[in-house]
């Protein structure tokens, strides 16, 4: 049974479709900002999608302060500092975020530098409340998506913080820009809307609100998983599933941290591999060991992913193998592009262990290291 | 750190996008001004609406505009291009070129793109809705019906508006649209 005592908080405005890129400076207009700075990575501008956010600019009287596009597959406070320098030179007013998770860590790492007098953002990671005013944040998710870049979270230097002043206060989704770069990285950004959806459903604190979101996003997932791998740049799918990405990344939000976000933050973070790729591997596996260690029924993930036909005509009592099931089916359709069992990186066991226990610190005690364990014993087994 | 490297980028202009709106734009103003006198439905409607009362549809920002006031005799005049000067009770704003575009090429109907949120309007919302009626019939007098049908939220049965009335009007407003005062409100937006 679900809680009403809850707190649910989704400051975004969500601007999606066809005209979306141009309605950035009507947005930024909203906040009183006429000059944004774009943060983006090597990646976007080679596929020349910075040009397509230029180009929505026209005639829109807004200049673009300039596009800091360094960022790589990694948030680092030096560049943090150089794309702030780059804000105060430049007089701008607001921040544009073009890409995947690093990107967006690094634009909030700058919002943090520009808004805030002291110059050192890590004092908000040691636990100092971020209760000052920020500049806007215009988020605008491209593909490889790292699943949490709607949320409140930031990431620079392998730490670690989340505060409600970190949700970017406009997300663009337009279909010039949702496209993926392959399948592999469309099946990536999928498995990881996937985790944070579940993670968010199964997690003690849901609450209908969160649920809300949640259903929306697995059953856009649902829909347009196996057509995104098929067809990695139509732009129809790709805009779906980055709607479905962007809910489930504030659902997550809502919600306390899953087992397989942090241990698969923790194994990316000590092999150099990417999160998606634990993340496809880790979550068959945990809910497996969900089911098997609490033995409670949880129908909820059937009415999510099949919708209510077909949740009415189950049996009360298979209502939560069949929902689990359906989770691993559809997690089963990346089976081509993504590694399937964690036995298949080699990875040494010490590592795994390190992963765990560093993990199983961060749950606040929700899960201890010999659950993470188990999980990745039944990772290393293949799937059915 | 060189800040060269990543200069500042000024927005260009859309200049044909904009002189066909502005040409759109125009043909409307006119037509509506003649719809007034020629509809009775249209006639109807300023006739709910205050003396005095003058409104604008623009694209966001800086134009071009189109602006109608209804004067004190009662009569539904098109005042132009220039907002200067002029005593704006309704603003009605597309928020950008690109939207306006998608309207005025009737890829989409100005009721559904009040729904996609492409509109600011300022001022009094029933009375932006009638204007939105105002400018459906207009369009159904001015297009034919394959364009029309896409351009506004449902095209009226022919119940409604026979088929006789329909072009008579169509020849009417097209006639009265590119002759009577024409000159006059060139003349005074120069």
């Amino acid at each position: 049974m679900k809680l009403f005592d809850y707190r649910f908080f989704s400051h975004s405005k969500i601007v999606s479709g066809s005209c979306a890129l141009e309605s950035i400076p009507a947005e930024l207009e909203s906040y009183d900002a006429r000059k944004p700075l774009v943060i983006t990575g090597k990646d976007i501008t080679r596929r020349g999608l910075e040009k397509k956010l230029i180009k929505s600019f026209y005639d829109s009287g807004f200049p673009l302060g300039g596009i800091y596009d360094e960022v790589r597959d990694y948030a680092g406070i030096g560049l943090a500092q150089e794309a702030a320098h780059l804000f105060r030179e430049r007089g701008c007013d607001s921040l544009i975020s073009l890409g995947g998770g690093p990107v967006m860590d690094t634009a909030r790492a700058v919002n943090i530098l520009v808004s805030d007098a002291s110059n050192d953002p890590f004092r908000f990671f040691d636990g100092t409340p971020l209760d000052i005013k920020m500049k806007p944040l215009a988020l605008i998710p491209t593909c490889c998506s790292g699943g949490l870049e709607a949320g409140n979270i930031i990431t620079l230097d392998n730490r670690q913080f989340q505060s409600d002043s970190l949700y970017p206060d406009v997300i663009i989704l337009d279909k010039r820009m949702t496209p993926a770069c392959s399948s592999r990285c469309a099946a990536e950004s999928a498995v990881l809307a996937m985790d944070n959806a579940i993670s968010a459903l199964l997690d003690n604190k849901s609450n209908p609100m969160n649920d809300a979101f949640i259903h929306a996003s697995l059953q856009f997932i649902s829909q347009n998983l196996a057509k995104s791998m098929r067809r990695p740049k139509n732009k129809k799918i790709s805009l779906n599933m980055a709607n479905a990405g962007v809910m489930a990344g504030i659902a997550a939000s809502n919600a306390g941290p899953g087992l397989v976000r942090l241990l698969s933050e923790e194994l990316s973070r000590s092999t150099g591999l990417s999160r998606g790729v634990f993340t496809a591997m880790l979550l068959p596996a945990a809910l497996v060991y969900r089911d098997q260690k609490s033995g409670s029924s949880d129908d909820s993930l059937l009415l999510a992913l099949k919708g209510m036909d077909v949740f009415s005509g189950t049996p009360e009592s298979k209502r939560s193998s069949r929902g689990i099931e359906s989770a691993l089916d559809l997690m089963g359709m990346t089976k081509k592009l993504i590694p399937e069992t964690l036995a298949a990186l080699n990875i040494p066991y010490y590592k795994l262990e390190d992963a765990a226990e560093k993990a199983a610190a961060r749950s606040r005690k929700n899960f201890s290291s010999e659950d993470c364990l188990s999980v990745m014993g039944l990772s290393r087994q293949k799937r059915k | 750190m060189n800040i060269n490297k990543y200069p500042e980028i000024q927005p260009k202009q859309k200049i044909i996008k904009k002189i066909y709106i502005f040409i759109m734009l125009f043909i409307v103003g006119r037509a509506i001004e003649a719809a007034a006198k020629v509809d009775r439905t249209v006639k109807d409607i300023f006739n709910g609406l205050p003396d005095g009362f003058t409104f604008y549809l623009g694209v966001n920002p800086g134009g071009p505009y189109m602006v109608v006031g209804k004067e004190k005799d009662g009569t539904v005049k098109y005042l132009g291009w220039k907002l200067y000067g002029k005593k704006i009770s309704l603003a009605m704003r597309i928020k950008n070129v690109e939207s306006a575009i998608k309207v005025f090429t009737f890829q989409e109907s100005t009721a559904l793109a009040y729904n996609y949120d492409r509109f600011i309007v300022e001022g009094d919302l029933p009375r932006a809705l009638a204007i939105v009626r105002v400018l459906d019939i207009v369009e159904v007098y001015l297009l034919p019906k394959i364009i029309a049908r896409l351009a506004v939220k449902r095209y009226p049965h022919w119940s409604e508006m026979s088929p006789m009335i329909k072009h008579t009007g169509r020849i009417r407003i097209y006639i009265k649209a590119f002759t009577t005062g024409l000159i006059r409100v060139i003349l005074q937006n120069l």
